[in-house]
């Protein structure tokens, strides 16, 4: 440990905002940082589909409430898995979704089936609807997507991968050998050990469970504790490998 | 299946997919869409790619909120006994014969997954 400061933060690093098509309007960016310090918790990963655009609001509007935002998106692979993938600026995850919505075939959204794909600027105001289908696949495998994050210095974590629909394990049967990722998300109805018990091969992967918000109630339903200096994706890296004294855990049900 | 909805959509060509998201990206205006899934998310998705038709193959049945959807929607749901591959060899015989002027969907050489 190095007598270096050390503190436990608690994360829920997979929530939607109203720009996921699929999550209530409700999900704007000061309404979700309100409801994450209600919760108790330090970091949130903001995660949507396939598109970063509601990070530059999200990040602008967090330091008042004290919530470190992790910069996401959950990108869905051809094959039909989703992979959260984190970047340390908003800067750097745009330059990521330049890359995903040139994968995304050039359709647009239709709001009456999908949903709605609510965009806002950095005052937190609503400024229109991204016109990008985004609820669909990128031309881009599952290692290509991985490798492409790892490559751009980014933290690659395959979402919910016990779910058969868009889960990794649900959807491909097993994890593929040399997948560069950095842990995997499980579903909040399951325990590690469940998990562990049902798919040996994910015991060499540190495990994270998260709410995978899509309405203000769940936020914050299901988290890690973070074990590490302080509050970055750089520390969360280290604490997922266990470096130094840091540690992620999956706390038990009802905490 | 679905009552009220005129089978005279004119039909241009066949995609068979059961990855919704290849179904939007890929099937074309006026295909029909050959499918096994029975999900409501089909009619969206065939709503989206303005496909002529579902046919919904292996016996599957959608529940009725779907017939009621798409019957809303004037989307043509049939089902079929046979198999994707058997439904799928009859009506490209069918398109063939009755489009003199069919153009065969065949890509001009082998291509890499992701692309």
């Amino acid at each position: 440990m190095r007598g270096e400061l050390v503190d436990w933060y608690s994360c829920d690093l997979h929530v939607h905002t109203a720009l996921s098509p699929c999550a209530s309007e409700e999900m704007t960016p000061a309404a979700i940082l309100l409801e994450a310090m209600e919760r108790g918790l330090d970091v949130i990963g903001i995660c949507d589909h396939n598109s970063a655009r509601n990070l530059e609001a999200i990040v602008a509007l967090s330091p008042a409430a004290g919530i470190k935002v992790f910069c996401g998106m959950e990108v869905q692979t051809q094959e039909e898995v989703h992979v959260l993938c984190f970047f340390h600026t908003v800067r750097e995850a745009l330059d990521f979704q330049d890359v995903v919505y040139s994968r995304l075939p050039k359709k647009k959204n239709v709001r009456e089936y999908f949903g709605s794909q609510l965009v806002f600027d950095h005052n937190g105001e609503l400024v229109g609807e991204e016109e990008q289908l985004l609820l669909t696949s990128v031309s881009a495998d599952l290692k290509t997507v991985c490798d492409e994050v790892a490559k751009r210095g980014g933290m690659a974590i395959p979402s919910h991968v016990d779910r058969m629909a868009f889960g990794l394990l649900g959807v491909l049967g097993m994890i593929p050998d040399g997948l560069s990722v950095s842990a995997l998300e499980i579903s909040r109805t399951l325990t590690p050990e469940e998990a562990k018990t049902r798919w040996k091969d994910i015991s060499r992967f540190s495990l994270i469970t998260s709410s995978d918000a899509h309405c203000l109630g769940d936020i914050g339903a299901a988290r890690v504790q973070a074990l590490m200096n302080h509050p970055s994706l750089s520390e969360f890296r280290l604490a997922l490998m266990g470096i130094e004294g840091r540690k992620v855990v999956i706390p038990g049900r009802g905490l | 299946m679905c009552p009220g909805v005129q089978l005279d959509a004119e039909v241009k060509g066949g995609y068979c997919s059961d990855l919704l998201s290849d179904v939007m990206a890929n099937a074309e205006e006026g295909d029909v869409w050959i499918t096994l899934h029975t999900h409501l998310n089909i009619v969206a998705v065939g709503m989206l790619s303005k496909v002529a038709a579902i046919v919904i193959t292996g016996g599957r049945i959608p529940e009725q909120n779907v017939i009621d959807r798409a019957a809303q929607e004037g989307l043509p749901i049939l089902c079929t006994h046979l198999s994707t591959f058997e439904i799928a060899g009859r009506l490209y015989q069918m398109l063939k014969q009755a489009l003199p002027d069919y153009e065969e969907d065949v890509p001009s050489g082998p291509t890499k997954s992701q692309g």
